[in-house]
């Protein structure tokens, strides 16, 4: 789900038309090589809001509609495992099987690689860059 | 929340007005698993059709992942 831009800068800026918004849902299908179906929000971000607001989150729905997982960051890795998981549990249910549901939540950890990171905002425009260097600022002084 | 608040010009800006801190205060108090998700629309990018999300749950479990260029 395409939302809105959490870097902007001056070669992909923020989206000021839903045209704009679809021209950079294509970009980055184009260039990353993405091959999965992008859906693109509205130009308010209602679906993204109604889900949580996280840049990069990642939910699991099931038939019917039930959430079975939710992380406010994506690993695909993590989301692959909760997938055989699931489905292996589900295989089990009764009355073939014996398994019955049940909740968990976690705190994970995830790579950070900031050089990278800052050569993905210098790929945005150099604003970028130096606007986030500024917001680690500004959350170095709340702490 | 109006189209110009949501689509911020300027990260900093974002930060610096408290959205960000909002934004992820609000996160653990969201749906939950076990709760039903929202129905919303999409416009598919590849064909510019309105997809339901519940189009797709009805069929098969769906991974949905949120994301930008930036």
């Amino acid at each position: 789900m395409y939302t809105r831009e959490a870097h902007p800068g001056e070669h992909v800026g923020h989206h000021t038309s839903f045209d704009v918004k679809l021209a950079n849902a294509a970009l980055l299908r184009d260039e990353i090589g993405i091959r999965r179906p992008i859906l693109v929000d509205d130009l308010v971000g209602t679906t993204h809001r109604a889900y949580g607001s996280m840049p990069n989150m990642t939910w699991v729905i099931g038939r019917g509609g039930k959430v079975l997982y939710r992380a406010d960051w994506t690993s695909a890795a993590n989301v692959e495992a909760f997938l055989e998981r699931h489905e292996r549990g589900r295989q089990r249910r009764p009355p073939s099987g014996s398994v019955a549901p049940y909740l968990s939540e976690q705190i994970e950890y995830r790579d950070v690689d900031r050089e990278a990171f800052y050569d993905r905002l210098r790929r945005n425009g150099p604003r970028s860059y130096d606007e986030f260097k500024r917001a680690e600022q500004l959350w170095a002084e709340r702490r | 929340m109006d189209a110009t608040t949501y689509n911020y010009a300027t990260f900093d800006g974002y930060v610096d007005g408290g959205h960000e801190q909002r934004e992820f205060a609000a996160w653990p108090d969201h749906l939950h698993a076990g709760e039903l998700a929202p129905d919303i629309l999409g416009t598919a990018l590849d064909d510019g059709t309105e997809v339901a999300l519940s189009s797709i749950w009805k069929r098969r479990t769906v991974v949905v992942e949120f994301g930008s260029f930036t």
